[in-house]
């Protein structure tokens, strides 16, 4: 997180420099292949689960519906599994994780190597495609069958919360403890490191790298490079694929619960409300409740510096939220956005998910009236 | 929905809810092959290590000889920090209880708490208000 | 502007405007007058059918979905009601289809693993993981599984698309009389994946699992196959 914000934060800063070199002789070097065109998401899930392998990487079979014969041209070694159990990153990976004896030590190898320019071995990409799908589904499910009548942008953002890239790279780096690959070859040589031990790290393509002090740095943006939290994120999107492809969904579900969804998240605090009051009597209206009321409970020192007003919010006879704040207005709107809180993050007691087995059907939500 | 904008948010690990994870994920013990200060941690390398190892598979063991040296353990942690012992003439049961003490690290800075209770959660019980006390048992100035 | 208003009411004059009066309120039928308020009858009319939980709207998904995936009517409704129509005050299919759409894609990409795993010789792939290949995934044909472009086809040619309630924002160079023709794919793709979100909200993920793998991608992928 920390990272992103700097590099980003570096690229502003240093863009009036880059301009005043426009005359440099070293030229960046042109994007020799054209990358795929991507729709723009708002969030990164949903791109995560969009991923796109075109024709030149992927061998397609004459029967396109033959999904059993597509091969990607890229993959010409494997790390086998022999090899993987003496990195000993990978074992304790494993180990931490708590993976069955059925997941394979050289399934970790594969979803800590993304897609490079000049690699040979098999990568991420699709398994981590394929991760996004359980994730999102699953993600998605939850919160759906928890809180049923979240406004679809508050239920996306929750479901980026725990998925997007930025959470999953927590995941990996600060509760798995999965380390990038950044010592050069130089340091590994003389640290005496055996070769195979860099396949127990995080490999990509970096999308930018370190900006020193007073050079100015060219883009590197190539087709295979990711941002940091990306290639992270996709890791974890692998490693969640490769549980399904040893393990079966049941067990997959039961990780991404224990891994995920044990997460924090306060959905409490992602609505911002531009007019609440108008907000929630429109609502009032399409419920056909009566309109909102506001009434003061009680008061203290209304001439003083310090005033406290409570208010309640009434729809008729029933009270819909309170509100306090030091001035009648601060409370008016705070008991108005309460009112709509109580509304849009209504829990059911007890409620089970589609893909539980005693599962009884779900309070619907009738979606929210927007004219 | 028109009229809501959103505030994003990245979900906060709260580590032993679904899974505890071990914080520490990696050690690194140095001795020195012949310096007095390191005998006792040659003997726990020599007796003890192997059957110590295996009960933490979820940390890496590295053993480096580092001559002229006092013997030093190093824990590392998911949170990339690191905490280091130094073993100088320690012995072999001694030293193992101050790899315990690494592996049971959470990896955090020593801080002295200013809460008596840390929590990501609300109160329960909410704030306490007095405006929603009954009026016959308000305090009266 | 003012010659736009007046164009837009000489436009009007030969339709003889069916004006209402009813508690000093005056409604508008028929084309949109500027100033003037829509009867609320007009708005639940979508296509000439009257919204409404009866057989007539709800004959067609009923049929199509048969004793097996029996949904109740309200839910029904709900899932041939787009978000456009009535200004959204009437419960519509947005959420269902979210997750709906989240399944199908799940859906689709374990139907293209296990077909490595049956029918293939995947288990001496040397790149596949655990006797599944993963490198069909992101492919054009995979990703054509789930579109907008091919739900909304499906859903029209199972004839569940007959009963819509939306409201379309028609192109301009479309008159009143192609509307009906004009089907928008982001719109009528939601018929289907709502169908199957509301499933999987009433019936359980694996029968709305099986919905998809017997109903949907059984009608879908043959239309991938014409198509190249």
């Amino acid at each position: 997180m920390l990272g992103c914000s700097r590099r980003l934060f570096y690229r502003v800063r240093l863009s009036p420099i880059r301009r005043t070199l426009s005359t440099s002789p070293v030229k960046p070097n042109p994007l020799t292949v054209a990358p795929a065109r991507k729709r723009n998401f708002k969030f990164s899930y949903e791109r995560s689960s969009h991923t796109i392998v075109e024709e030149p990487e992927l061998k397609v079979p004459e029967n396109k519906l033959d999904f059993a014969n597509y091969q990607r041209n890229s993959y010409k070694l494997k790390i086998s599994e022999e090899d993987a159990k003496k990195i000993p990153s990978i074992l304790t990976l494993h180990a931490r994780l708590v993976l069955s004896s059925k997941y394979q030590y050289s399934t970790l190898v594969r979803a800590l190597t993304c897609q490079m320019k000049e690699n040979e071995y098999a990568d991420n990409k699709q398994m981590a495609l394929f991760g996004a799908n359980l994730l999102s589904f699953y993600v998605t499910e939850n919160l759906i069958s928890n809180y049923p009548r979240l406004p679809i942008s508050i239920l996306k953002t929750a479901t980026d919360a725990y998925i997007g890239d930025f959470s999953l790279c927590d995941v990996a780096q600060n509760s798995w403890g999965i380390e990038q690959d950044e010592t050069s070859n130089l340091e590994k040589y003389l640290s005496s490191e055996p070769k195979l031990f860099r396949f127990g790290r995080l490999r990509y393509d970096k999308h930018t790298t370190q900006v020193e002090k007073g050079i100015t740095k060219f883009d590197n943006v190539t087709v295979t490079s990711l941002d940091h939290a990306t290639a992270f994120a996709d890791a974890v999107r692998a490693i969640v694929a490769g549980v399904y492809a040893h393990d079966g969904e049941e067990i997959t579900k039961k990780f991404i619960q224990s891994h995920v969804l044990s997460r924090k998240i306060d959905i409490s605090s992602m609505f911002q409300f531009r007019e609440p009051g108008k907000l929630l009597s429109r609502l009032l209206r399409v419920k056909q409740m009566e309109p909102p009321t506001v009434r003061l409970i009680s008061e203290t020192g209304r001439l003083s510096n310090s005033p406290i007003f409570v208010v309640g919010c009434f729809s008729g006879d029933s009270m819909l939220a309170g509100g306090e704040g030091s001035s009648l207005k601060e409370a008016r709107i705070r008991s108005f956005v309460n009112a709509l809180k109580a509304f849009y993050l209504y829990k059911p007691l007890d409620s089970k998910m589609p893909s539980d087995d005693d599962f009884k059907p779900l309070f619907v939500d009738e979606g929210e009236p927007f004219y | 929905m028109a009229g809501i904008n959103i505030i994003k948010q990245v979900s906060k690990a709260r580590n032993g809810l679904g899974l505890f994870i071990l914080p520490c994920k990696q050690i690194t013990i140095t001795y020195c092959n012949f310096g007095g200060s390191s005998q006792g941690m040659r003997d726990f390398l020599r007796l003890k290590l192997t059957k110590f190892a295996s009960q933490y598979p979820e940390v890496a063991f590295q053993v480096l000889d580092k001559p002229g040296f006092h013997p030093v353990i190093k824990g590392f942690y998911s949170n990339n920090q690191t905490k280091q012992i130094c073993c100088r003439k320690l012995n072999a049961d001694m030293i193992e209880n101050k790899l315990k003490l690494i592996i049971n690290s959470s990896g955090r800075k020593l801080t002295k708490p200013k809460q008596k209770v840390i929590s990501l959660n609300k109160s329960v019980r909410g704030i306490w208000s007095p405006f929603h006390v009954d009026p016959s048992e308000r305090y009266k100035i | 502007m003012q010659s736009l208003l007046r164009e837009g009411l000489k436009a009007c004059r030969p339709v003889t405007l069916n004006i209402q009066q009813a508690r000093s309120v005056v409604f508008v039928r028929g084309e949109r007058v500027r100033g003037l308020i829509r009867d609320p009858e007009d708005i639940l009319t979508s296509n000439g059918r009257r919204y409404g939980l009866n057989d007539a709207n709800l004959k067609p998904l009923k049929q199509f979905l048969g004793d097996e995936y029996k949904l109740t009517d309200k839910m029904i409704l709900q899932v041939i009601t787009h978000k456009s129509f009535a200004h959204g005050t009437r419960p519509y299919n947005e959420k269902l289809s979210i997750l709906g759409e989240e399944l199908l894609r799940l859906a689709a990409s374990k139907y293209a693993l296990a077909k490595g795993v049956v029918n293939g010789d995947a288990s001496d792939y040397k790149f596949s993981v655990g006797d599944i290949n993963f490198d069909c995934l992101g492919s054009l044909t995979h990703r054509l599984i789930v579109t907008n472009r091919l739900l909304s086809e499906y859903a029209e040619s199972q004839g569940i698309d007959k009963v819509f309630f939306c409201k379309v924002a028609l192109p301009r160079n479309y008159s009143q009389d192609q509307a009906k023709d004009y089907k928008p794919k982001a719109m009528y793709s939601t018929i289907t994946s709502s169908l199957v979100g509301a499933i999987a909200i009433q019936r359980g993920k694996n029968t709305a699992e099986k919905f998809v793998q017997e109903k949907v991608l059984a009608g879908i992928l043959p239309a991938i196959n014409e198509r190249k």
